[in-house]
């Protein structure tokens, strides 16, 4: 009996210490503080351009750059593919609830309850496929990605809008938010340690891009890949860069990042694709 | 209702005390935890060191730190052996157990990361 209750006791004292200590809101509220205050001089929406938002000379070049968007090739595939319809005769639309000209984008990541995971809109995309028999497309670049650039261009200026309710969604993005603010790698580095506590300073020639908004403008058309990528292509990037060995893309590290990351950005509208260095 | 209530602060007694032997365990320096050894090397020798290297990149994997070059390190080193270059061999092996000690203690060192604003 004496153990029953001691276990009990330290239980509820875990489980307490838990719940004081996953408050989302409260760390949002934090975290766009931050960045506000370290940018004064940039408004809230702007964060949602990336590096852009603060470097002005990038900012010239993005500009001209996006007067030839590089991703609208990627739109063009992916809404083909959005109409082709599958081997079955249905289409991803038929997936669904929203209808694609309303756009997606804003309705993801949601936590299934049921799966007790994160769902990304690839997954929902990749998910819609091998529903209908189809086989799954790469995660990271490709068809996938240009599905992902149509759905989300579809949602531009549809505000960030992560819910997280219930105790599982709330460990997810616990677990999402150590993963950002963890070093990692042989460079001993966290997420954080670039684009929040050094945001705006200089890695060798390249400006470091603040946090805020980071997942509004994915899948993106980037420069140094001369194609399109998704967002967890991104970050493995990131974690490549430390030296850290990348995780797979939708896999539950990434998934759960992208959770924790995208709620940090709520209340900023979707601008992607994007175009970036 | 009164030996609960003595329990329940025994047990947030000892949990606080936990985390503070956690914090003075984080202070020591990373490197003090790995093995430094001998880099004379000879069949012997390197098969402890990969033995080493192999099972402290298990632990690194399995908690999620696996630093991008330790498998390739070890990889070499059993390419370098299988040549009987064993003076390289266990250099680079050496660097994959260290590689491995070093980011399980990463872990151990992040498992509450969170941010400083």
């Amino acid at each position: 009996m004496k153990y029953l209750i001691l276990t009990w006791a330290l239980l509820l004292t875990s489980a307490v210490a838990f719940a004081a200590d996953v408050n989302p809101e409260q760390d949002r509220q934090a975290y766009q503080k931050h960045f506000t205050e370290a940018f004064k001089e940039v408004p809230l929406k702007e964060f949602t351009n990336g590096v852009y938002a603060i470097d002005p000379e990038g900012r010239a070049q993005w500009e001209a750059i996006e007067e030839f968007p590089p991703y609208e090739i990627a739109i063009e595939k992916g809404e083909t593919e959005w109409n082709t319809p599958f081997a079955n005769g249905k289409t991803y639309q038929s997936c669904f609830k929203w209808p694609v000209a309303e756009g997606l984008r804003q309705h993801y990541p949601y936590f299934d309850a049921e799966r007790k995971m994160v769902v990304t809109l690839e997954r929902a995309l990749n998910e819609c496929r091998e529903a209908n028999g189809e086989e799954a497309f790469g995660w990271k670049k490709g068809k996938l990605v240009d599905l992902s650039a149509y759905v989300s261009f579809q949602s531009r200026g549809k505000l960030i809008k992560v819910q997280i309710e219930g105790a599982d969604a709330k460990a997810a993005y616990a677990e999402g938010k150590q993963f950002y603010y963890a070093k990692r790698g042989q460079l001993n580095m966290s997420c954080a340690d670039c684009h929040i506590y050094n945001a705006g300073n200089n890695v060798r020639a390249d400006v470091l891009s603040p946090g805020l908004g980071h997942p509004s403008h994915f899948p993106v058309y980037r420069s140094k890949w001369d194609a399109m990528g998704s967002l967890h292509r991104r970050f493995g990037g990131c974690n490549n860069n430390i030296r850290a060995k990348p995780f797979k893309a939708q896999g539950k590290e990434y998934s759960n990042l992208e959770f924790f990351l995208t709620y940090m950005s709520n209340g900023l509208p979707y601008n992607g694709p994007g175009a970036r260095k | 209702m009164k030996r609960f209530s003595l329990l329940l602060l025994s047990a947030m007694v000892l949990t606080l005390g936990a985390c503070e032997t956690k914090k003075k365990e984080a202070d020591k320096p990373m490197v003090t935890k790995a093995k430094v050894g001998s880099v004379d090397c000879n069949k012997e020798t390197f098969d402890k060191y990969i033995g080493e290297a192999e099972a402290a990149l298990a632990k690194a994997r399995s908690v999620g730190h696996e630093w991008v070059n330790t498998a390739k390190e070890i990889d070499t080193a059993k390419e370098l052996a299988g040549q009987g270059r064993f003076d390289e061999a266990c250099k680079d092996a050496h660097a994959g157990l260290l590689q491995g000690v070093m980011a399980y203690r990463q872990y151990e060192d992040n498992k509450n990361a969170g941010p400083r604003f």
